[in-house]
């Protein structure tokens, strides 16, 4: 069968708004999926969470002030040698992750087995907001904003 | 006593007693209604020796819940000797507070609790030994002998030597008939292994027990009579209700601390035990009323998590690691339940489904307990308690213990069977076995049940 001019001008045309339109929809459908199911669900840092959180154990205030200062919970556990340190440093948005860590070294190494993870922000053990302390994020290579001169915040980048 | 392997042969006017399963039940009836001078014939499905063919057959069932993959056809064993060919031989009696649901007190029990320890080869110092340890908590350790009792051996044994008690093997009671005011059981029906049915009258001197298991006895109160689809005993809809298992949460703890934690060990006739502490009676009050043990084994350190080497370093030198496992009761739930469903067993009785879902308040109660725990052990500095929300809210399993599908209970509105754990209504029916729990408490079944048909048989013979 011979196809005229307007066949495959109409034929072509019909292809690319149905491959367009189904792009659309199939991109559509993976972002609101994501989007309803928050960014953490089922990530991996999710698995390694269970290894580092500080929740579970029953402690006393006392405890948690020792903690908090024991040289496990200082900036200086996190290994430099693959992490460059970055103190009072506040890596906003990119999270691909977030949950709350025992001390930072634990926050680096969930970055460290998290493929996704370019970079952590850890809130001090002393963060002046008791309820984001010790809390870690797990964050892409591009963020929203650095933040520097915060002192509730230790950072990392992946080397 | 003779072992009758054809029910045919069976000639039921011999007996006062007739008792279904040969269980710790049945067992503990058979022995001590034979030393009272009366005579009694044991029913028991199975063989001398269990046959995986007829347990698969006798106990197919459907199982869903926190309890399913079959987990209580696993523990409704149809052999001579019942459940006790599997049992793991741990004791422990129900506290006074466990007994506030149920139409009678521990002190009713209290003698029997003591024949009950002499059948099943224990001290009876396990009925009473109980200790302060830390506040909040009391010592209670569960006695566990190697190997536990087997009905069948005991039987064998002791009705060998007598005549008036027989075992008939390979019967099942299939059917209950009654009279029409529903008062009592006027005949009954015994089914051999290849189906052959025998009908047998009951006579005004007779007493017709049921001992085949919780499972088992609802199985058998669940099915129609000759005129009616009510089950005999069902008629206010309770039978199979309130089923209950004694959730296990394995491992839900880690105690990091000093040694000096662990108890005294108990006296020496105690024999083998399982260290044990339970919330005091304040703290059972405060946190809801739920029964709850936990036991604790020595275990490895854990180099990974650096709030445990933090402790770790604390208490060197001094330094005890336990994995830490509760048992602990659920609450008796009217959805909670056995009932019939499609298909029968070989011998005509109705194929059984379960729902059996601990609650998630009860899950909650077991929390707070574990968080009172840890606050103590904090408070005090003697350790620190680390509490695996996973296996607490999803790593739930059992005992192998059903209880309450029969309960006790004043009210036939809201139970089966009464203070004397006799059908509600029936002249010449009882109910024997952990079925007649009205609630579950959180020792192990077993010496518990066996106090209860000791009490039964005093009440039959007017001891009581």
């Amino acid at each position: 069968m011979k196809l005229s001019r307007r066949d495959m001008i109409f034929g072509g045309s019909a292809f690319a708004v149905g491959g367009a339109l189904a792009s659309v929809t199939g991109l559509s459908a993976y972002y609101i999926r994501r989007q309803l199911r928050g960014p953490y669900e089922g990530h991996p840092s999710n698995q390694v969470r269970a290894l580092v959180s500080s929740d579970g154990w029953v402690l006393s205030d006392a405890d948690r002030t020792e903690l908090a200062s024991s040289p496990d919970y200082s900036v200086d556990a996190i290994d430099v040698t693959k992490f460059d340190v970055q103190r009072d440093v506040d890596f906003v948005g990119g999270d691909v992750g977030a949950f709350r860590a025992a001390g930072p070294a634990d926050c680096a190494k969930a970055c460290e087995a998290t493929e996704d993870c370019a970079q952590f922000t850890y809130a001090r053990p002393d963060h002046e907001i008791t309820t984001k302390r010790q809390m870690c994020w797990l964050k892409t290579a591009e963020v929203d904003e650095t933040r520097t001169g915060e002192r509730g915040y230790w950072s990392g980048v992946k080397k | 006593m003779s072992r009758i392997s054809d029910p045919g042969q069976i000639d039921l006017t011999k007996y006062k007693y007739i008792i279904v399963g040969s269980g710790p039940a049945g067992g503990t009836l058979a022995k001590r209604l034979t030393e009272k001078g009366q005579s009694c014939l044991i029913l028991e499905t199975g063989e001398a020796s269990y046959n995986q063919d007829i347990q698969s057959a006798y106990t197919s069932m459907e199982c869903y819940g926190h309890y399913g993959n079959n987990h209580w056809a696993r523990h409704w064993v149809r052999a001579y000797g019942g459940t006790s060919m599997i049992w793991g031989g741990w004791c422990a009696p129900l506290d006074a507070r466990d007994f506030r649901h149920w139409p009678i007190e521990l002190s009713d029990l209290a003698a029997h609790y003591d024949i009950a320890a002499e059948i099943l080869e224990r001290d009876p110092i396990i009925n009473t030994y109980r200790e302060p340890h830390i506040a909040g908590f009391d010592y209670k350790p569960f006695s566990n002998a190697f190997g536990g009792t087997n009905f069948g051996a005991l039987n064998a044994a002791f009705l060998e030597a007598n005549a008036e008690t027989d075992v008939a093997l390979g019967a099942t009671l299939s059917r209950m008939v009654t009279n029409e005011a529903r008062t009592r059981i006027t005949a009954i029906e015994i089914s051999a292994l290849n189906g052959t049915k025998t009908r047998f009258t009951l006579s005004d001197q007779q007493t017709l027990i049921l001992g085949a298991g919780a499972i088992g006895n609802a199985q058998l109160m669940l099915t129609p009579t000759d005129n009616s689809d009510v089950g005999v005993g069902n008629e206010a809809d309770m039978v199979g209700r309130c089923l209950m298992e004694h959730p296990h949460l394995l491992r839900v703890a880690r105690f990091i601390g000093r040694r000096g934690f662990e108890p005294a060990l108990p006296p020496d006739p105690f024999g083998e035990y399982i260290p044990a502490l339970i919330p005091t009676d304040d703290i059972y009050e405060q946190t809801g009323g739920l029964g709850f043990t936990i036991d604790f084994t020595e275990t490895d350190r854990n180099y990974e998590d650096p709030i445990e080497r933090h402790f770790m370093s604390r208490f060197a030198g001094d330094l005890a690691i336990y994995d830490m496992s509760v048992r602990a009761e659920m609450r008796p739930e009217h959805h909670n339940r056995v009932e019939r469903t499609y298909g029968e067993d070989p011998a005509g009785l109705p194929r059984v489904k379960t729902m059996c879902a601990v609650s998630s308040e009860d899950l909650i109660i077991y929390r707070d307990i574990l968080e009172t725990l840890g606050r103590t052990l904090a408070e005090t500095d003697q350790g620190r308690l680390l509490i695996s929300n996973e296996t607490l809210f999803k790593d739930i399993t059992g005992g192998g213990h059903i209880m309450g599908t029969t309960r006790m209970g004043e009210d036939p509105a809201s139970s089966v069977v009464d203070a004397n754990c006799k059908v509600h209504n029936y002249a010449n029916l009882y109910v024997a076995g952990s079925s007649v729990f009205s609630s579950g408490g959180a020792s192990n079944p077993t010496l518990t049940l066996v106090a209860l048909a000791s009490r039964l048989t005093d009440h039959l013979t007017g001891d009581a």
